[in-house]
């Protein structure tokens, strides 16, 4: 019986051994070998870094390709196995083949040899992924949005869906933390949670507004700003603005919310790529105390002659970025009566102000760091964990960078204590993760190495997220999002709008969100700042 | 028992086949079917999937189901689901034959008596889900009225335009509002109408406006639906049910592609994914340049069943324009040169969506000016509706220039023509040279002019009290002159879809 057993053994491995040098190489002497890199989607290139725990980087081949050998390996582990067009590593090999370089920074490499479907063999160079041992933070969250014209005026036939959904990075686990199917169709806007702590939540619920719905743990609340009118405050009529939340920025310590009051409109496009579908008006910051439930104008951001908007803290909470522009005048009115036009003419600089996190006070002054030019506006600052740099949006007017064909800039802060105001003129780090057409919705991972984006590169229209390495120095390649199956974003209709990294799971499910909804709101005080 | 079964599953197939063939509708049968198909692919799965739930396993399952809760998929996993009982139980009866009820009584309680009565359990069902959806079934008075706008639907999706009026024209000609109501601006006709026929009109209405747009007989055949008043009283999709994927149909014959490929997609998130309309978006995208995008649906399409040969024919003109190959053949290059055309048409600056069609058509007729017959078409009329009898004059030039109209004699439609007539009454023959040359050399429809002067004398009866409105209405209610003397035209935003007060 041993001895059966024994040559059954042996003839199964032969057979194996036998079998794979038949599936995994190609005939060696008709290969042509291209020049030029093997034609993966998404185009996962030669040199990106990628972080030890991100998902295997699935990809498809052209469809001219009929069967695909590969060669994987690392400093941990290898494989060559035979495929279809459709590659898909799987997800414990994947680990074991990153387990390496979360010691220490490891190089993927992977050999692609292809029969088309004419019988040429083809082989292309290698292709190298860095993978480094700094972690991306293992979740993602982002809206999803038709796409449709005004993907935000769900109330145009009520039938648009939009949802919140939570990606694990690490695998393709995806869920819904938000669906306006369970919120009778409101559209909801910018999710922000504080430095990625997933048990808070900010979100606003619009059209009709209802208010904000403010997540914690398995709780949720729904407050309303006070109309100015009913509040009693002694304001002259210049700065009698109209009060709705839009943009948040949490301050470290998580007991003040920085909010822009942004007044929102217009619909419309342009023939190819500036979709102006938002223009910001009447926008100024206010400060809520989550502590003591109070909403503080102060005058320093409360103003007649400027538009705040795009609220973001420094990582120590002592400096508050925004962008700002000058109102528009009587006279920009009168030489561009039609909205579309005047919206080209509005540009935002990039602006910081001190405060003492003590007392809720900001400073008296506000510095300016970047000043806009003609075809040159700046928003969306979000500050890197250390401090020492912003990530911004550059674009050609607006506040809504990714409607006009909008860039990303990284601005080294540090030093400008001692400087009236930077410059964007030299060499911009971040040219790396730009394209031909928008980026923006950016956001830092906990430990400043990776940054996600959102960007329109693959054909003007549809907003997908990118994720990039950063050394402190100088930006990866951009590599996209991977999805389990490589043809995903191919079939995909829908836009990735304001992806943001998580430390941990939400607790936030569809179910609170609608029981949120139909809490009564809860009238949020309001006084003026010390000043 | 075996013959049972086979009966039912034949008449229950015959049925779900009869169901699918209704939902046809908006498309041909076969492009229906193409999208059946395309979403029994697991790589399309995710576009059918009902929303929340989430990408993953299981995506081939979750297609089959996102498929089943809507349009037809809902009466055919009715009707699957309910022959799957009747299959069950007769097996049940089988059995409990076979081994208790062999002999006596219960052998023909189960042989005729249960099958019998399942069978009457599932005819009811369907006689019960043929009452709660009447507009799906043969034999209602909603189903016909379906029929006439799925068909109507369908001829304007496919640029028949002609067969799309013939239709529509026989049902709005023998359902007409009364000459009272056109007199008096008020709208009886609704008392006496279900709320699904009152919609049904206002998409038909917004259909037929779309038609008269396609075969060029808006400024023509306008003024005789003077009897209709979701027509005659505006020009927008305002209130249709259908508006959105009107106002694609609408934009596309004007050349507004920006607007669209954005429409397309809002239509499908409304009505589910349709290749039909994909290709109009891949049409639209290389119109506007926007290669990416094209290129985008193509792939999407190609992975279809019926749309492949289309998608493979898009990306060679794609690649034709985009690189100008030299082995393109003599269809890329006719698709190729009937896109660079709609390039002429299309914005080339920014258009604010005001959510009006006669605004967009006006600001695309600034950006793009005479570029367009059909969009002079759409704006000449809301000029003729609001009796800017100057603007429709200055742009005589352009309609015969885009109407490839070089030599007299002059043809212009007929309420061109009326309105000459009445402006010339109006001002006593004082019109721009430019228009009075244009009239010289005019081929002038006699019946019209004499139709004209026969109106004025009416009026002069009616201002004697010699006539009565009623009468006027009845002998030239469908004429511009009429409509300039007496009509009142209502934006849709001013009082809704009642029209015609004097």
């Amino acid at each position: 019986m041993k001895t059966f057993f024994f040559f059954l053994g042996k003839f199964l491995c032969c057979g194996g051994l036998l079998l794979s040098s038949c599936t995994c190489r190609p005939p060696q002497d008709s290969v042509a070998k291209s020049l030029e890199s093997a034609p993966l989607f998404p185009d996962y290139e030669d040199g990106t870094h990628i972080p030890c725990n991100i998902a295997p980087l699935n990809f498809r081949l052209p469809d001219t390709v009929k069967t695909a050998w590969l060669e994987i390996r690392s400093s941990s582990a290898q494989k060559a196995f035979k495929t279809d067009k459709n590659v898909v590593f799987p997800l414990r090999f994947w680990k074991r083949l990153t387990a390496a370089a979360r010691e220490r920074q490891d190089t993927v490499r992977l050999c692609i040899t292809v029969r088309g479907i004419s019988g040429n063999y083809t082989s292309y160079p290698p292709l190298r992924w860095i993978v480094c041992p700094e972690p991306i933070d293992p979740y993602l969250t982002y809206r999803l949005l038709p796409s449709v014209e005004g993907a935000y005026s769900v109330g145009k036939g009520g039938y648009n869906v939009m949802e919140l959904r939570e990606r694990h990075l690490e695998d393709f686990g995806e869920r819904v933390l938000l669906s306006n199917e369970n919120m009778r169709r409101n559209c909801f806007n910018c999710h922000t949670s504080p430095a990625g702590n997933p048990d808070k939540m900010l979100v606003h619920l619009r059209r009709p507004s209802e208010g904000s719905l403010f997540f914690e743990g398995e709780n949720v609340s729904k407050k309303v700003p006070p109309a100015l009118e009913k509040a009693g405050l002694e304001l002259p009529d210049s700065l009698r603005m109209p009060l709705s939340f839009v943009y948040p920025a949490w301050h470290p310590k998580e007991e003040w919310i920085a909010l822009s009051t942004n007044m929102i409109g217009i619909n419309g496009y342009t023939p190819q790529h500036q979709y102006v579908d938002i223009l910001d008006s009447a926008c100024n910051i206010v400060l809520y105390n989550t502590r003591t439930d109070q909403i503080v104008l102060d005058r320093a951001l409360w103003t007649a002659d400027y538009e705040e908007t795009w609220p973001a803290w420094s990582p120590d909470g002592k400096w508050l970025y925004f962008c700002r522009a000058p109102k528009t005048s009587p006279d920009t009115v009168a030489r561009y009566p039609e909205i579309g036009e005047r919206v080209r003419h509005i540009r935002f600089d990039l602006c910081r102000i001190a405060f003492d996190a003590s007392t809720g006070t900001f400073a008296d002054s506000v510095q300016t760091l970047l000043y806009a030019a003609p075809g040159c506006s700046y928003s969306m600052p979000r500050v890197r964990p250390d401090g020492k740099g912003v990530l911004l949006c550059r674009a050609l007017f607006n506040s809504i960078p990714y409607h006009a064909l909008g860039d990303l800039l990284y601005l080294r802060t540090e030093g400008l204590e001692k400087q009236d105001s930077a410059s964007d003129g030299s060499e911009n780090p971040a040219d790396i993760l730009n394209s031909e057409e928008s980026e923006s919705w950016h956001d830092w991972s906990g430990n400043g190495a990776w940054v996600v984006f959102g960007s329109k590169r693959q054909n003007g229209h549809y907003e997908l997220p990118y994720i990039a390495y950063f050394d402190g120095e100088h930006f990866g390649k951009p590599f996209l999002l991977p999805q389990k199956n490589g043809n995903f974003y191919h079939a995909n209709l829908r836009l990735f709008n304001l992806p943001t990294f998580a430390r941990a799971a939400s607790p936030v499910c569809p179910r609170l969100a609608a029981e949120g909804k139909d809490l009564p709101a809860q009238e949020i005080e309001l006084r003026l700042g010390a000043k | 028992m075996p013959y049972l079964a086979a009966a039912l599953l034949l008449a229950g197939g015959g049925l779900c086949f009869y169901e699918l063939f209704l939902s046809v509708g908006r498309h041909s049968f076969f492009t229906f079917q193409s999208d059946f198909l395309a979403c029994f692919m697991p790589w399309n799965a995710h576009l059918y999937m009902y929303p929340g739930q989430p990408y993953g396993s299981g995506d081939l399952l979750t297609a089959f189901a996102g498929q089943f809760y809507r349009g037809w998929g809902a009466v055919a996993y009715q009707v699957a689901a309910g022959l799957l009982w009747v299959l069950l139980f007769t097996f049940l009866c089988r059995i409990l034959w076979v081994n208790r009820l062999r002999e006596g009584i219960g052998k023909k309680l189960v042989l005729w008596g249960l099958p019998a009565f399942w069978a009457l359990v599932f005819l009811t069902c369907q006689v019960g889900l043929a009452f709660s959806n009447q507009n799906t079934y043969w034999g209602f008075k909603d189903y016909k009225l379906g029929r006439i706008l799925m068909k109507t639907e369908r001829l304007v999706m496919e640029n028949r335009y002609e067969e799309a009026l013939q239709l529509a024209d026989r049902y709005w000609f023998s359902h007409p509002c009364s000459i009272d109501d056109v007199v008096t601006g008020r709208n009886s006709l609704y008392a006496g109408l279900s709320q699904t026929e009152i919609l049904f009109r206002l998409d038909l209405a917004a259909y037929t406006r779309v038609a008269l747009l396609g075969a060029h007989r808006l400024n023509e055949d306008f003024f005789t639906y003077y009897r209709v008043p979701e027509i005659y009283g505006q020009i927008e999709e305002a209130g249709a049910p259908a508006g959105t994927l009107i106002s694609v149909f609408r934009n596309r014959l004007t050349g507004n592609h920006t607007a669209v490929y954005s429409q397309i997609m809002n239509v499908m998130e409304t009505e589910g994914m349709s290749y039909f309309l994909l290709e109009q978006s891949v049409f639209s995208a290389l119109a506007c340049q926007q290669y990416g995008l094209a290129d985008k649906y193509i792939r999407l399409l190609e992975n279809t069943l019926f749309y492949r040969k289309d998608a493979s024919l898009y990306r060679q003109v794609s690649e034709y324009l985009q690189h100008r190959t030299a082995t393109a053949s003599p269809k890329t290059r006719a698709l190729a040169e009937q896109i660079k055309r709609e390039r002429n048409k299309s914005l080339t600056d920014y258009i604010y969506t005001s959510g009006s069609g006669e605004a967009e058509a006006r600001e695309l007729w600034r950006q793009r000016p005479a570029a367009s017959l059909e969009n002079l078409e759409y704006i000449a009329l809301t000029d003729l509706l609001y009796k800017r009898t100057d603007s429709v004059m200055a742009r005589m030039g352009d309609y015969l220039r885009l109407s490839g109209q070089t030599q007299p004699p002059y043809r212009l439609p007929a309420a061109w023509q009326e309105m000459l007539l009445v402006v010339a009454e109006e001002r006593r023959g004082q019109l721009p040279p430019q228009v009075e040359e244009y009239m010289r050399h005019l081929a002038w429809n006699n019946a019209l002019v004499k139709q004209c002067r026969m109106f004025y004398g009416e009026r002069e009866r009616l201002r004697r009290g010699m006539s009565s409105p009623q009468q006027i209405t009845q002998a030239f209610g469908h004429t511009f002159a009429y409509n300039y003397y007496f009509s009142r035209f209502v934006t849709p935003r001013q009082d809704g879809n009642h029209a015609l007060a004097h």
